[in-house]
């Protein structure tokens, strides 16, 4: 049981939106914003202190992602990050070709960007996926080409949970030796819930989100193999060795710290736990409401094959937004996966994608779990669908 | 004494309606007072109001508030000075240099147009535009006298304690004062339509109420949010505003459960009228408005706008925009400034409910026939206990928002 504030208990069960700041985090970055306010680039023994914050961070982080600390930049989010590679890249290797692979469930931080390179004359292929969300390194490789130098596929889909096969990707791509495009992957629902090791596959790029893993908003990693090789998205007083001006976010990075601090110790407990919840709600839904369907993978998929804290289903004829209103009516949060609510975008784009039926993709909604979320919770939460799906229901047939 | 600037008011019709006219000032002085600063003083003379404000509140902003209260015709900025020729003088010529650099020409057209309300001054009101059209034709080189159609307008005018010159004049609303018609309740949908419906009846002097139908769990929060941002920037032009927010799914339900289909749209806006007469007559208003225009939509056809009118037993239905294109709609509502809020693309009441192909033409016989088994009196008394109304005052020019008790 959590509360929003000060106010009544509340079940968030919307985490891949964002999830609530571990309490450690909390601790250390009001610490920081207390105590250690200088500015890292001052050249007093105060500034110093405070660069000392972003400079063991940063050990901690490669440490733990596998990797080496000058290969770790900090940024405003993940959004920032995914631009300033996806656009880095095509400034930086347009003279070898404009060719660029992703996939049609990507964040929009990733789609909007190709969607802009497209315009600046370079060409986009969307790589299909199958019905549980899952793209095939075979259909890569018929795509790849000569002039082919970006290929974006993210780690784990944010609205169903899928985990892509990256090292797959990553090992086919080794094969091409010097054609071998620039591989970014987009991190964001990964970091945390399954194993990210960049020190086994080659990785040329990749995004984290702080608030994804219980650091504040605001605070993102961007990873990069080679970091000479990119030009930087913001230029100004060249922190972060010139990839990212702009004073750091001191507080959000000491954040990240602890958060990363807290993972090594609890990040296996709370997905042994989460995994169990998520197959207990996907088998409760699937047996106890008439035409309730698990999106991507299923509920008893092997723990190794999903991620543990999302679980997508659907409700057919009541649309997402109105079962997530619902929901909200007794204090329980989650989602329609994508958080956009105008009319035209009422459809699932990752379902459709996946080829589910119109009807699916637009009655799903996003279940996304934290290492809070109990037992209880989810009970309330399958007493809450089974008496308003039936009574949503006899609202909206009709319109069908 | 030094020169400074007040606010000169010109109010038209209201000066019109015989002996309601002091009542009609007294509301206007009122309503403007609601927008202007604190310690701001209002005077009246001959017709005019002039504003004048001891601190150094800025002109343009209290300009800028006066334009948006009905009843107002035209505002001009007026340099005030005593009472001496040279003085008056002086600033006539200061106002058409001004105008002058301002328009970057060298020749230009002006018309002085002198009011002497004040007899003891020594020159008639002729002798004043002749003897100031004089004076400036020669002090500036390019300014001739045009009395059809000036490039510049000066005014002047001589009351009992100083004069008042002005070259500028800007347009208010018009209409009547918010507050001399009576009170209206709008049923505000979060659309284009039914703010421009309020705002066109306040610009009548109805004080306005609203009534906004939400549909939880398939209307969310930012429908909502929608509807009371529209509530706020309507406070803003009507005197203050009252928003109330009636729960409408039971009646939703109800009609989906025992209403033939192609006529839930029509019914629920009978529902609708219904449960805000009940409201209306509690809170002694005279008449509804709606945003409704003829033949826009499927349910506002002809036989449509009967059936709706018809679910009113007693009071009126306002449609102020029956005769308007939507152009002409789009066009008020982006003068208002509601448009923007009104496209955000929440989902309002019940646009989940609307059938593909609600019926257009349904007699008033059919309608009645197809509410036979509708507990109509008994949804309208359940609904009524979970009405929220939320007041939105304007006091000194801002709106203070709070719930209103019941």
């Amino acid at each position: 049981m959590m509360t929003r504030g000060r106010s009544a208990p509340i079940i968030y069960l919307d985490n891949s939106a964002t999830m609530r700041p571990l309490p450690e985090v909390v601790a250390t970055v009001t610490e920081t914003l207390q105590n250690d306010y200088a500015n890292p680039s001052s050249l007093h023994e105060f500034g110093l202190s405070a660069e000392r914050i972003l400079t063991s961070t940063r050990n901690e982080l490669a440490k733990f992602l596998g990797t080496e600390s000058h290969k770790i930049f900090f940024t405003s989010g993940a959004t920032e990050a995914n631009n300033t590679i996806l656009r880095g890249v095509a400034a930086a290797y347009s003279s070898r070709g404009r060719h660029i692979i992703t996939t049609p469930i990507e964040h929009p931080s990733v789609l909007a960007t190709c969607q802009y390179l497209e315009t600046g004359g370079f060409e986009i292929d969307y790589l299909p996926v199958d019905d549980k969300g899952t793209i095939h390194p075979d259909d890569l490789s018929a795509k790849l080409r000569n002039d082919t130098i970006l290929i974006s596929i993210m780690a784990v889909n944010n609205e169903v949970g899928t985990i892509q096969p990256i090292t797959e990707v990553a090992l086919r791509l080794d094969a091409l030796g010097s054609r071998r495009p620039f591989f970014h992957t987009d991190a964001v629902q990964a970091i945390g819930k399954i194993p990210v090791d960049l020190s086994r596959i080659t990785i040329d790029g990749l995004s984290l989100s702080g608030h994804k893993f219980g650091a504040p908003k605001g605070v993102g990693i961007m990873f990069l193999n080679s970091p000479a090789a990119l030009p930087p998205l913001l230029y100004g007083g060249g922190q972060e060795d010139g990839m990212r001006s702009g004073t750091e976010n001191t507080s959000g990075i000491a954040g990240i710290g602890a958060a990363v601090n807290w993972l090594q110790q609890n990040q296996r407990a709370a997905n042994e736990k989460m995994y169990q919840l998520r197959q207990y709600l996907g088998e409760t839904l699937e047996s106890e409401i008439p035409n309730c369907h698990v999106n991507g993978p299923p509920a008893d998929a092997p723990i190794e094959t999903v991620a543990p804290h999302i679980l997508n289903v659907s409700f057919p004829t009541i649309p997402g937004e109105i079962l997530v209103h619902s929901l909200a009516e007794s204090s329980i949060y989650v989602s329609t996966g994508t958080a956009c609510s105008s009319k035209a975008e009422t459809t699932s784009r990752v379902l459709s994608a996946m080829g589910l039926a119109p009807e699916l993709a637009r009655s799903s909604i996003r279940v996304s779990f934290s290492y809070e979320t109990s037992a209880h919770d989810i009970d309330a939460l399958i007493d809450a669908l089974n008496s308003t799906v039936p009574h949503l229901r006899r609202m909206t047939r009709y319109q069908q | 004494m030094t020169k400074d600037t007040v606010i000169l008011v010109r109010y038209g019709e209201i000066g019109l309606k015989g002996k309601n006219r002091p009542v009609f000032e007294a509301r206007l002085v009122d309503n403007m007072k609601r927008v202007l600063p604190p310690h701001v003083a209002i005077t009246k003379s001959r017709g005019r109001l002039f504003v004048e404000s001891p601190s150094n509140e800025s002109i343009e902003s209290m300009m800028d508030a006066l334009s948006r209260v009905f009843g107002i015709v035209s505002i001009s900025p007026a340099i005030r000075v005593p009472l001496q020729r040279h003085a008056i003088a002086e600033e006539t010529l200061n106002i058409a240099q001004h105008f002058q650099n301002n328009n970057n020409r060298d020749a230009f057209s002006f018309k002085i147009r002198a009011r002497r309300a004040n007899k003891q001054f020594p020159l008639t009101s002729p002798e004043i535009n002749d003897w100031l059209g004089d004076e400036v034709r020669q002090s500036l080189k390019g300014a001739s006298v045009d009395l059809e159609d000036p490039d510049l307008l000066l005014q002047v005018e001589i009351r009992q304690d100083s004069a008042y010159l002005t070259g500028e004049t800007i347009p208010g609303p018009g209409g009547l004062p918010v507050g001399v018609s009576g009170t209206g309740l709008l049923l505000l949908s979060g659309g284009i339509d039914s703010p421009v419906a309020g705002w066109q009846m306040m610009k009548r002097g109805l004080q306005v109420e609203a009534i906004h139908f939400h549909t939880p769990p398939f209307t969310g929060p930012r429908a909502r949010q929608k509807t009371e941002d529209l509530a706020n920037l309507l406070a803003q032009w009507g005197n203050g505003l009252i928003l109330h927010l009636a729960h409408f799914t039971a009646i939703s339900q109800a009609i989906i459960e025992y209403c033939p289909r192609r006529l839930h749209l029509t019914i629920m806006r009978r529902m609708m009228v219904r449960l805000a007469e009940r409201i209306a007559l509690v809170r002694d208003i005279g008449t509804l408005i709606t945003g409704e225009s003829l033949g826009q939509v499927a349910s506002q056809t002809l036989p449509n706008l009967t059936a709706t009118s018809h679910a009113s037993r007693t009071l009126p239905i306002l449609r102020p925009l029956v005769g308007f294109d939507k152009e002409e709609i789009v066009d008020r509502a982006r003068l208002i400034g509601t448009y923007p809020i009104s496209i955000l693309p929440y989902q309002d009441c019940c646009t989940l409910f609307v059938p593909d192909d609600p019926k257009t033409l349904p007699s008033l016989e059919e309608v009645n026939r197809a509410e036979r088994d509708l507990p109509i009196e008994q949804l309208i008394d359940d609904s009524l206990p979970h009405l929220e109304s939320i007041a939105y005052v304007l006091q000194k020019g801002e709106v203070k928002v709070h719930d209103v008790g019941d």
